[in-house]
């Protein structure tokens, strides 16, 4: 898994490319970074799915942690353009309710709260 | 130098002092004026009518007020406020100066109306002085300046009294009413000026009402009962109406005794008009010494509920002193009393508790009470005085009835003090709350890990896709929409047998009656199987071969390890998870961890507490430790004290007893808490506040945390004084102190209300911090308080 960071109309964005799986992972962690940017005062945070292609209950861990650690200091974390099965999966699952998910990059980052 | 000069008397901050100035000036102006003219009415009114007409006097003022509350409001309807109050102080000065002319005619009449006209006066100059007042400050604003700003009409009190006192038998006693209609044509300049800088802040106040929830309910009709109906309606409001009613009966008693003595001690209405210029302009020193070294000191120190309570205190010693020596020394001294505290420590306090309430139903409140209430309550006053004067009562007796009414005062004031905390919450919002609950309650983490993990074990073999699908099975959670997410055959390069089950195509699984029959009778035979003896022995021998092996049987040991997850507990295979979760892969670790937590062995818990080191599997370790429940403590708390510990294990150690969120939970993070481990104490407190925000009757070491905190207030005091200083990492360091010390407040108080106070201080608007900082200083006991506060003020934006 790759991760690069970006900043667009302030928020941060990561554009996550690979698979999210615990085979995949190594020390920095998806949710260790998002803790390192809230340390960093940053709260806004868009994970830009595009180009992942698998996740696992890792995978899944690392998002809701880091919902909750964001979530936790008041900021929001949103997702795009994520897979048609893995957006079904999230149904499934309930865990639509719980993310707020967007179909293309632009729209999620209108929705966050202007300063 | 000038900087200095208003920082020290106006504490607020520089854009809005000259505003402070303006207001005071504004008070000044309707004082003096107020002063004067009362003066030579009461002269007046005593030596043309007698003491025992006053009640007529309270009586009629009581009606006549009810009629100008309506006629207001109907001016108040069409006309904006600012012309209002510039139409207003126009019209008394107009007034006026038909009354100075009206007082060569020697007219029989003249006293009465003069006395009611000086009330209306006053109550509605009054009025508009307080509403101008209460919108352009917020709560905190108010609270500090409303010492310098009190001064200002207590100021013009003084100059008034002394200029009747000097007045009083020269020629220009006869032209203090002209003086005082020329007072209140200078307050027009100021009301102007003041309304310039006021629309400077009219947009924050929009702001203010846009944070506040609409209130479909209040009529945008303004008339007599409409503003009544607002008061009546409203708790809060009734509490201060009642207390305004209270304190105004008691002020007229007082009048009546002391008018009385007064009466009996004194003749002549020269000699009157001197002894009540001199004693308004004394009242007025003595109220503006109150006003400066007292009130906002007592504010600070006893808070509002202290600072209520005072003034009345006070009346109930000389009420019963008067009761027993009716002499005009006492009589001086309670007057003096109800009128110097009426003016400074009562209107400050009356006025910052208007500050919470939404502006508009301020407006509507402040002209029923502080028009209408206030007069009316006179009346009931004047009623109880008629009485005495009917029965021929003594006059020490009225300190018996007085003693009644503030009684009563005193008992709505401790209500109200209350009421005034809930009001300052109200007002408040709470910005977001800690996620973990309504993640946990809206997603069930477990199946969407087995989905997951279903989904990808066909990646892996078809024995795991297999054993996944029987465990969704075995749980009942294999929907429609599951079977047909998880058959899809796209991209997969192995298909499972189990595929069969959901149709030829990988379709849906129909959920017939004997489909359903099915799923049980695969239960049940995999269960039999599993349970048999001979297999049992079979999976021993194949274990212990897939284990012996090595790095190259990864797949097998996956299998394996899911497969006893899916056992019974007390089957042989148990053991062999041991090996498994120490394997140094993991998958297969992960595999046996989630097993473990299945089967609940309390020999796996120290393996599992030494997982959690590793941060690819810390997630599946403290996860499978939660599962444990309360078995897992004694282990936890054992490792969590031993100082050979990991620090990634104290932390995962940690976060289970937080997730865990019961007493005994918290009981073993106080115990560690107090053991003061600098690199844990975030930890700590975070899995605190979180175990408290979701169980608020939490039992809590609250001296402890008073004297944690204290200390930690104290260490960041010492950082907040050079704050400009300090580089952005111990910027930060400071930030997540305030941010600690928060969520330990939120241990020993409401933690909803602590928490609503670091939002809105963190990130809220201007007013919406005033709000939190008050709600600080009403809920968080002296010494807290008194440290924590100018850390805030100097911390946060």
């Amino acid at each position: 898994m790759q991760i690069n960071v970006r900043e667009k109309q302030g928020i941060t964005v990561f554009d996550i490319e690979g698979e999210i799986r615990r085979s995949e992972a190594s020390n920095i962690t998806l949710h260790r970074i998002i803790k390192n940017q809230l340390d960093e005062n940053k709260k806004k945070f868009l994970l830009n799915m595009n180009k992942v292609e698998f996740i696992d209950s890792f995978g899944v861990g690392e998002i809701l942690a880091s919902y909750i650690s964001t979530q936790n200091v008041g900021g929001s974390l949103k997702l795009t353009n994520i897979s048609k099965k893995l957006s079904l999966v999230f149904q499934v699952t309930m865990l639509s309710k719980v993310f707020e998910i967007f179909d293309d990059e632009e729209k999620a980052l209108e929705s966050f709260p202007k300063e | 130098m000038r900087e200095k000069f208003f920082s020290k008397f106006i504490n607020i901050e520089p854009e809005k002092r000259m505003l402070s100035v303006c207001l005071f000036l504004y008070f000044f102006l309707i004082t003096s004026p107020f002063t004067i003219i009362k003066s030579v009415r009461n002269a007046n009114f005593i030596d043309k009518l007698g003491k025992n007409h006053l009640p007529y006097a309270y009586l009629l003022t009581a009606l006549i007020a009810g009629i100008v509350v309506v006629l207001h409001a109907k001016f108040q309807a069409k006309i904006p406020k600012k012309k209002l109050i510039l139409y207003s102080l126009v019209f008394f000065a107009a007034t006026n100066i038909v009354l100075f002319l009206f007082f060569f005619m020697e007219l029989k009449w003249l006293p009465l109306a003069n006395w009611i006209w000086v009330n209306i006066l006053i109550s509605v100059l009054m009025t508009h002085f307080w509403l101008v007042a209460n919108e352009v400050f917020n709560p905190r604003e108010i609270r500090n300046i409303i010492g310098f700003i009190g001064s200002g009409g207590i100021l013009g009190g003084l100059l008034g009294g002394l200029l009747t006192k000097f007045a009083a038998g020269t020629f220009l006693y006869d032209y203090l009413l002209l003086i005082s209609s020329v007072m209140l044509l200078l307050c027009v300049v100021v009301v102007g000026l003041i309304f310039k800088n006021y629309k400077e802040h009219l947009s924050e106040q929009k702001q203010v009402s846009a944070e506040k929830k609409e209130n479909p309910s209040m009529p945008s009709e303004i008339s007599f009962k409409t503003c009544m109906d607002s008061v009546r309606k409203n708790p809060y409001l009734s509490l201060m109406a009642l207390i305004v009613s209270m304190t105004f009966i008691v002020s007229v008693l007082i009048d009546f005794q002391y008018n009385s003595i007064v009466e009996n001690n004194i003749s002549g209405e020269n000699n009157l008009a001197s002894f009540y210029g001199l004693f308004n302009a004394g009242v007025m020193v003595f109220a503006f010494l109150i006003q400066i070294l007292i009130t906002g000191g007592m504010i600070k120190r006893f808070g509002i509920r202290g600072t209520l309570l005072f003034y009345p205190i006070v009346l109930i010693f000389l009420c019963v002193g008067i009761f027993f020596f009716p002499i005009i020394f006492l009589a001086v001294s309670i007057k003096a009393s109800d009128k110097s505290l009426s003016y400074s420590v009562n209107q400050s306090i009356r006025e910052i508790l208007y500050i919470p309430v939404d502006p508009e139903l301020r407006y509507r409140a402040k002209i029923f009470i502080d028009m209408f209430l206030q007069r009316f309550a006179r009346g009931i006053g004047a009623v109880v005085a008629f009485i005495f004067i009917y029965l021929q009562i003594k006059v020490r007796y009225i300190s018996l009835v007085s003693l009644i009414f503030i009684i009563i005062w005193i008992t709505v004031s401790l209500k109200i003090n209350k009421e005034y905390i809930d009001v300052i919450k109200h007002n408040i919002q709470r910005k977001w709350k800690r996620a973990e609950k309504s993640v946990s309650e809206t997603v069930d983490l477990d199946y969407t890990k087995l989905v997951f993990d279903t989904l990808e074990s066909r990646k892996k073999s078809e024995i795991l896709y297999a054993m996944h699908v029987f465990d969704l099975i075995r749980q009942d959670k294999l929907t429609p929409e599951l079977e047909r997410i998880i058959s899809q055959k796209k991209e997969e390069a192995k298909a499972s047998s189990f595929d069969a089950l959901f149709g030829a195509e990988g379709g849906s699984w129909a959920h017939t009656a004997e489909d359903m029959e099915s799923k049980e009778d695969l239960k049940t035979n995999i269960d039999e199987v599993m349970s048999l003896k001979s297999y049992q022995e079979l999976m021993t021998e194949y274990t212990d071969k897939v284990i012996e092996k090595g790095n190259e049987t990864e797949i097998e040991k996956m299998e394996v390890a899911k497969a006893i997850g899916l056992m019974n507990p007390d089957s042989p295979l148990v053991d062999k998870l041991i090996p498994l979760i120490k394997d140094g892969s993991p998958e297969i670790s992960r595999y046996a961890i989630e097993s473990a937590a299945k089967l609940k062995k309390k020999e796996f818990i120290p393996l599992l507490i030494e997982k959690i080191q590793n941060p690819i599997i810390s997630e599946d370790s403290t996860a499978a430790l939660t599962k444990f429940g309360k078995t897992a403590f004694p282990y936890l708390e054992k490792s969590l004290n031993d100082p050979d510990s990991s620090l990634p294990i104290k932390k995962g150690i940690i976060k289970v007893f937080s997730r865990e969120s019961s007493q005994q939970a918290c009981d073993v993070l106080m115990k560690y808490l107090k053991k003061n481990d600098v690199e844990l104490e975030d930890d700590i407190i975070d899995s605190l506040d979180k175990i408290r925000s979701e169980n608020p009757d939490l039992f809590v070491d609250v001296r402890f945390i008073k004297a944690y905190t204290l200390k930690k207030i104290k260490r960041l005091s010492q950082l907040a004084v050079i704050y400009s200083e300090l580089n952005e990492s111990e910027k930060k360091e400071l930030s997540r102190s305030l941010r600690d010390i928060f969520k330990l407040l939120g241990l020993v108080y409401p933690h909803d209300d602590m928490m609503k106070a670091y939002q809105n201080l963190k990130s809220g608007t201007k007013n919406s911090m005033a709000y939190a900082v008050e709600l600080l200083d009403n809920t968080l006991s002296k010494e807290l308080r008194d440290r924590l506060l100018p850390i805030i003020e100097q911390v946060l934006p």
